[in-house]
């Protein structure tokens, strides 16, 4: 029996080392819970806890449980590029706005997230829809079944989430990148992203990107060259189009109507990029399909008594290169500007936002992607 | 509780060390709590379901082995209807609501009945045929009806196969719940052995596959044929890694107890006929369908209309048995035609690659019916297996296709690589009449712990945990 159990020590010995740190890293630091007790210890923690995985991949679910427990007026939905959008930018916006950015990825999951909202809250929305929604080389209003399991499965997959730590954690760890004081520390953050390098959602859903904000230069995109890159190579969200996609003006037809049913006010926008990014865009002749999509989308729009507003390039409403986290992502200033440009066209949204104090803000605000309170 | 969950982890060694801890006369206790508990993590109130039925089954086998005529017979038909009784309100209670309510509407009636609001018992199909098996054994005599409550309810409880079989009888497994299993170093090494295996074949082929099968079976209108084939190979063998991993892993914890529970799966896809396959998959369904449906209708010793229809009802009954749908009577209809047009044809016999293709090819036509939600869908894959078949010239295009829609080439390798390991693993169990426990036994220390690492590796590294159950908990 001696030999039996020395056998299977020998055997387990090297899986319980590989998993056993990994599984270490996501208890500590809370990124083990599942998407639904993570948002309720992010609802009742205090206002400037942050949540941040790094490791863990729960935000769809999570920003759903969040716009359950905060049952606000207003969401934005988006990808990433809707996450700047912060309560401060709105009138009472600790009560009524919350960022639900990620919430979302492609088109067709839209509709599959609103089917989740409650009738009552929200009962207004932001909508950013990435340009590469409308190319067909980046379809995105195929459906997929995973979405569904992704948004309604609660529970905790801690067996999923130490094998995925598994690959990355030990060369964070022998990288410097993944600090033990920082994971065991008193911090309220939760998450490993939040706790080691600041970065995540605050307590309205929006993000903090501290690593960028402290080290611009240190960001991958610096100059934009990753954007350049992937525009001329016509890889990762930038691949090459002349035509809008068919397949997504069905589902916008299909999500707008939906929406009016559902009694949801939707305005729309058009995500920007930085302006030299935007320039770099259009030089290529090889993206024409960005061109195409307000002309096109508009009136479907309109057709269902909502407004698009088309910020790609969104030079018109004062942004600049240094308002950007990189070549797609706006900060919060340049939100702030498209905010207000919105509000003057859309009254329910007008009624949410003080345009004066926004103004003002903005202009007293150094360059940068911030914006001062 | 999932065989491939952390709670499962945790919770298997422990008890397993227990087992062996606890003096003889705890065991039965031991496992009967160890069992309750396994099964009320899924939804606990249901337990009651299942001893509300063991209670009837227990005094049906006592009364009728006391009884004669009437009273015995009595007794018997009180517990087939307890249990055909808690399968028709749980399972096909909506199943006759839906189609009564659609003949209704047919003849324009203005009544409809309303649906009724019931989350389906894990493995109840499982645990009333395991009960049943026990009464019905009991009335022919074959065994003697059980005195000791705790044991009978460990019978049906015993949790390694509690809710996805294989489906015991009481013959095989009842004596073995009462002897004195001393931990034996050599069953513990075959039934990790045996885990390890069915832990490969669930998290690293089955649900890889399963991501490639939802996908595309998501929208069937929108794939290429070939690519509609894939997905349907894909679910034969997701099925396959899913159900046999699941018996592999429920009769290796068994061994490890020292309980050697029936063998659930002999190779099936190296099977030369449909009445071949039929004798390697889901063996513990198919005898008992074989033992307590076929032979009493009459078997093959009947004419031969007789002995057709036999076949078909056997089959559309066991359709049914796996879910109240009628994707899955089509399901059992077409095997039992398969079977009927096979022994007409006298194709029963012969060894030739080209019968095991052919034979492959007809029982995964017939999954489309077991993995499609409604007919209709299952036409709508039937009809776009031959559309676009050029696109099969261009397999650049499709896998272009597959990675925008999630699969990227890595989860394929995974799943393509998983399945050749699993057809050569069966290719030389089935040349050495062994399983891969013993098969893993005969290799020099070497090779064998390369494997062991190597399997353990994938199941670390490339499995796929959490969200996908073993599909057979739905029955």
């Amino acid at each position: 029996m001696q030999r039996f159990f020395a056998k299977l020590t020998v055997f387990l010995t090297p899986f319980l080392v590989g998993f056993g740190f990994p599984a270490f890293v996501l208890v500590a630091s809370r990124e083990s819970l599942s998407a639904d007790e993570i948002a309720r210890l992010h609802f009742d923690g205090p206002l400037d806890a942050l949540y941040g995985a790094a490791y863990t991949n729960p935000d769809a679910r999570y920003k759903l449980v969040g716009i359950e427990l905060r049952k606000p007026d207003l969401v934005t939905i988006g990808s990433s590029r809707v996450l700047e959008f912060e309560s401060g930018l709105f009138v009472d916006g600790s009560r009524r706005f919350y960022n639900g950015g990620l919430l979302i990825e492609r088109l067709y999951e839209i509709r599959r997230a609103m089917r989740h909202f409650d009738g009552r809250h929200p009962k207004y929305v932001l909508l950013g829809i990435d340009q590469w929604s409308f190319n067909a080389a980046w379809p995105s209003a195929v459906d997929n079944p995973l979405y569904e399991r992704e948004i309604s499965a609660g529970v905790s997959d801690l067996l999923n989430a130490i094998q995925r730590t598994a690959r990355f954690a030990w060369p964070d760890l022998i990288h410097g990148k993944l600090s033990m004081a920082s994971l065991i520390g008193g911090a309220p953050h939760l998450g490993v992203n939040a706790r080691t390098r600041g970065n995540g959602f605050r307590w309205d859903g929006s993000m903090v990107y501290a690593d960028r904000l402290r080290d611009p230069n240190g960001e991958r995109d610096f100059d934009f060259r990753e954007s350049f890159s992937r525009i001329a190579e016509g890889r990762r969200r930038f691949e090459f189009g002349s035509d809008v996609d068919e397949a997504a003006l069905k589902e916008l037809e299909l999500l707008l109507r939906e929406a009016r049913e559902r009694g949801l006010e939707v305005v729309a926008y058009l995500p920007p990029f930085a302006p030299s990014v935007e320039r770099r865009l259009r030089a290529t002749g090889k993206h024409s399909y960005v061109d195409k999509i307000s002309p096109v989308i508009t009136p479907i729009f309109a057709r269902h008594g909502f407004k698009v507003f088309d910020f790609t390039s969104c030079e018109s409403v004062g942004c600049t290169d240094e308002e950007f986290l990189d070549g797609f992502h706006a900060g919060t200033k340049a939100d702030a500007r498209m905010l207000a440009a919105m509000a003057d066209q859309v009254p329910w949204l007008d009624g949410m936002v003080d345009q004066e104090l926004l103004t003002q803000r903005i202009e007293r605000t150094p360059p940068g992607p911030g914006l001062s309170p | 509780m999932l065989f491939n969950s952390f709670e499962f982890l945790v919770f298997f060694p422990i008890v397993t060390a227990l087992y062996f801890a606890v003096p003889l006369r705890l065991r039965w206790v031991l496992l009967l709590v160890a069992s309750s508990t396994f099964y009320m993590a899924f939804i606990p109130r249901y337990i009651l379901i299942i001893y509300a039925t063991i209670i009837v089954d227990y005094f049906a086998g006592l009364v009728i082995e006391r009884s004669e005529g009437r009273r015995r017979r009595f007794a018997l038909i009180a517990s087939l209807v307890a249990n055909i009784g808690a399968l028709a309100v749980f399972k096909y209670c909506n199943f006759f609501i839906d189609n009564a309510n659609a003949f209704g509407r047919a003849l324009d009636l203005p009544v409809t009945m309303a649906r009724w609001d019931i989350i389906l018992p894990i493995g109840l199909s499982f645990h009333t045929f395991q009960a049943m098996s026990y009464t019905i054994e009991v009335y022919r005599g074959n065994v003697r009806a059980e005195r000791n409550f705790a044991v009978y309810a460990l019978y049906v409880l015993f949790y390694p196969q509690l809710v996805a079989g294989p489906i015991e009888r009481p013959q095989n497994i009842i004596h073995q719940l009462r002897e004195r299993h001393r931990f034996d170093p050599v069953r513990a090494t075959e039934g990790l052995r045996l885990m390890l295996w069915g832990f490969f074949k669930k998290v690293v082929v089955a649900d890889r596959l399963a991501h490639v099968v939802d996908v595309v079976y998501a929208n069937p209108d929108s794939w290429p044929g070939p690519v509609l084939v894939l997905a349907t190979v894909a679910f034969a063998f997701q099925i396959y890694a899913d159900f046999s991993g699941y018996s592999d892993i429920a009769i290796g914890a068994a061994r490890i107890m020292g309980i050697d529970l029936m063998t659930n799966f002999r190779q099936p896809y190296l099977a030369r006929s449909v009445s071949e396959f039929w004798s390697r998959w889901h063996i513990s369904l198919s005898s008992w369908f074989r033992d307590y449906l076929y032979f009493p209708l009459g078997g093959n010793r009947v004419c031969a209309w007789r002995h057709r229809f036999n076949l078909m009802a056997t089959f559309v009954v066991s359709g049914l048995w796996h879910g109240a749908n009628w994707t899955f009577v089509c399901w059992g209809a077409l095997n039992g035609a398969y079977l009927i047009m096979e022994r007409a044809m006298g194709a029963e016999r012969g060894k030739s690659l080209a019968r095991l293709l052919v034979t492959f090819g007809l029982i995964s036509f017939s999954w489309i019916f077991f993995r499609a939600s409604s007919i209709d869908e299952a036409f709508r894959v039937i009809s776009g297996l031959c559309r676009d078949a050029s696109a099969v010239l261009h397999p650049a295009g499709i896998l272009r296709a597959l990675d925008r829609a999630d699969l990227d080439w890595y989860k394929l390798v995974v799943a393509a690589g998983g399945v050749l390991v699993i057809l050569l693993v069966d290719q030389r169990a089935n040349r050495a009449g062994a399983d891969i426990a013993v098969l893993l036994g005969r290799l020099r220390a070497l090779p064998r712990w390369g494997l062991y690492y190597g399997a353990g590796a994938a199941i670390a590294l490339l499995g796929w945990y959490g969200e996908q159950q073993f599909i057979y908990f739905q029955f």
